[in-house]
């Protein structure tokens, strides 16, 4: 039956072609949107690596003082904020804290394997006002942040791109090759410092103490009573402490609500431009087949009068549908297909697939959706009235 | 082989109440060949419709093979229509979207049967019409006559007892009318089919076993 089916469409492939056509066109934007759509997901579902409520970043942009001015002064503001009650935690970073504008990125060297990094310059409290949690190893040590010992932390993935499967602890790298190396002393996991629809990165903590990467911003984990009166008596103390600088304040949750929206605008605009083509085309296969359908009641009465039950008839018409989509398909599954051979966007391959796999599955739906209803039309056509009309 | 015992048919429209056909009792032998004469109108299609069981009757009952064929359901109706009965139709109907030999098939495809002895048993019913050598053509690419016979073969591949016609003829020349008749007489004299057909013309009629003639949904002979 599918190989008359399919005889029956090639034979008539000239008035098919168009519905082929757009089927394909479809199938390829869907599988677009549906590869956005996944890699952002997909990403999402990854670990973040670190906790954002009740954490604020607060940079220090200095105007025109003297690092022997600027950063004793940067010193002390961290301890008296450290020091308020309200507050858990506060620790100096560079200013590319989570979900902040700013990227830092070079490389690192391990045995001639290298990798661009997002570089972060840390001290020993970071870890607890991001409530980031060790894999193995340690955090760098009060007494190492002090004497500026060359001590780094890697993520999951910086370990993966320099040492693969083998241990890193101990390991020397390098982030400069005019300068030392740096230890490796500790291991995290993912560290998605651009926030959850980030693909997990390569990121670098490296004591901010040897000042490799000015650390400007602060860091704080404050307790959920802090209120906005804090946060003012907090910016003012501030400004008598480190004079003549910009200090600006940001809640974590505000920053990725905005990092957030970046992400979703262009996904939401894509998926609705889609729905509306989905609509459309599912409205003109909808029309086509019940044109169709029209033009052939001759055959569907003939059909019954050779033996077809109403079933077989509604088969037919969905089965005919379903297989002319299937061509369309097949060719958009082609060039489908180069986008992981090809590699262009460096996307993992299985969000190909899966993109692949589920347009398919939703244009089947929507011909099979929009083909049944004509179809039972068909199927509801009387012999002996189409035979006898002329 | 058919038998029709009071049966009656009322079209229902709107506006007009039609009494298709009126209190009709016939009973058509194994192997016979009838032939149902009328003026227009006067109900033969619905007869043979109802025959076919392509349509219900509104009263009475209909046997075929002394069964008498009451609420069947669709699977059931399909299946006698698929094995028991062929049709043969005045204006062809042939899907021009399939070959000849595709178009023989389709009685079939509604058949649990493999594609080779699909392909041979049509071949057989080609040959048998006279068409071997225009198998592979489109129905658009053959004379009227040519086109009967293929719905002919069509109607017999699936080798049913019955065959039912509707003015066969209606649409054809006299020379290819007569073709065509005389493949339905062979068909009747060598396989001993059953065949009844509507016809006007009263030449063809006489070559027949029997005349029914009906006037205004009544059997006046
Ligand atoms: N589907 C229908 N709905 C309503 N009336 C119908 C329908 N089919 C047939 N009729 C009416 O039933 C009567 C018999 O029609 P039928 O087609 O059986 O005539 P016929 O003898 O085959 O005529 P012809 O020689 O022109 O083919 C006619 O009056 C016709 O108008
Ligand atoms: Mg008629």
């Amino acid at each position: 039956m599918i190989k008359h089916l399919i005889k029956l469409i090639w034979n008539k492939k000239r008035s098919n072609f168009l519905l082929t056509t757009e089927i394909f066109a479809s199938f390829i934007v869907l599988f677009g949107v549906m590869s956005l759509v996944l890699y952002n997901f997909n990403n999402y579902g990854q670990p973040l690596g670190y906790e954002y409520e009740d954490v604020w970043a607060i940079t220090v942009t200095r105007q025109e003082s003297p690092d022997s001015v600027f950063f004793p002064a940067l010193e002390r503001a961290r301890q008296v904020i450290a020091g308020h009650p309200e507050v858990e935690a506060a620790a100096f970073s560079s200013v590319n804290t989570p979900y902040a504008p700013f990227t830092i990125q070079w490389s690192a060297t391990y045995e001639g394997k290298s990798t661009l990094a997002q570089m972060v310059s840390v001290d020993e409290h970071y870890p607890r006002a991001l409530g980031m949690r060790m894999e193995e190893g340690r955090w760098i040590e009060p007494a190492e942040a002090a004497s500026a010992q060359r001590v780094v932390v890697l993520n999951r993935q910086a370990r993966e791109a320099l040492f693969g499967d083998e241990p890193a602890l101990g390991k020397m790298i390098s982030l400069d090759e005019n300068e030392p190396a740096w230890k490796v002393v500790g291991l995290v996991d993912n560290f998605k410092i651009q926030g959850e629809f980030q693909e997990p990165g390569v990121v670098i903590f490296l004591n901010s103490k040897v000042k490799k990467l000015e650390a400007e911003a602060i860091v704080v984990r404050v307790k959920p009573s802090a209120d906005a009166a804090f946060e003012a008596a907090l910016l003012r103390e501030l400004n008598g402490i480190v004079k003549g600088a910009n200090i600006e304040l940001s809640y974590l949750t505000d920053q990725r609500r905005n990092q957030h929206a970046f992400t979703r605008v262009p996904m939401i605009v894509a998926a609705t431009v889609c729905c509306f083509l989905l609509i459309n085309v599912g409205l003109g296969l909808f029309g086509v087949l019940w044109f169709n359908i029209r033009k052939r009641r001759e055959e569907i009465g003939l059909r019954r009068a050779l033996g077809a039950t109403h079933a077989g008839i509604l088969g037919h018409f969905v089965g005919e549908a379903i297989i002319i989509a299937a061509f369309g398909m097949l060719v958009g599954l082609f060039f489908a297909l180069q986008m992981p051979l090809l590699d262009v966007f460096g996307l993992d391959k299985a969000v190909y697939f899966r993109a692949a796999l589920a347009s398919v599955m939703l244009l089947l739906l929507l011909v099979a959706i929009c083909a049944f209803y004509p179809s039972r039309q068909a199927a509801k056509i009387q012999p002996a009235v189409v035979l006898h009309e002329e | 082989m058919i038998s029709l015992q009071q049966v009656e048919k009322v079209y229902r429209t709107k506006t007009v109440e039609t009494l298709a056909l009126n209190n009709i009792n016939l009973h058509v032998d194994k192997g016979e060949f009838l032939s149902i004469m009328g003026p227009s109108g006067c109900g033969k299609s619905t007869l043979l419709n109802i025959m076919g069981l392509l349509d219900e009757p509104s009263k009475g009952t209909v046997a075929i093979d002394s069964k008498a064929v009451v609420h069947f359901r669709d699977k059931e109706l399909a299946r006698l229509r698929n094995e028991k009965i062929g049709f043969v139709f005045q204006s062809f109907h042939l899907i021009n979207d399939l070959s000849v030999v595709d178009n023989v098939e389709l009685p079939l495809l509604y058949r649990n049967i493999s594609a080779r002895e699909r392909r041979r048993l049509a071949e057989e019913a080609l040959g048998s019409v006279g068409l071997s050598n225009r198998m592979r053509h489109f129905p658009t690419q053959l004379s009227g006559g040519q086109k009967q016979r293929v719905a002919i073969a069509r109607a017999i591949v699936g080798r049913p007892g019955i065959l039912l016609a509707d003015e066969p003829t209606g649409n054809l020349d006299s020379a290819m009318g007569n073709e065509v008749m005389e493949i339905l007489l062979r068909l009747n004299r060598e396989n001993g089919t059953t065949i009844v057909m509507v016809t006007h013309d009263e030449g063809m009629a006489r070559r027949t076993n029997r005349l029914v003639r009906l006037f205004d949904g009544s059997q006046v002979q």
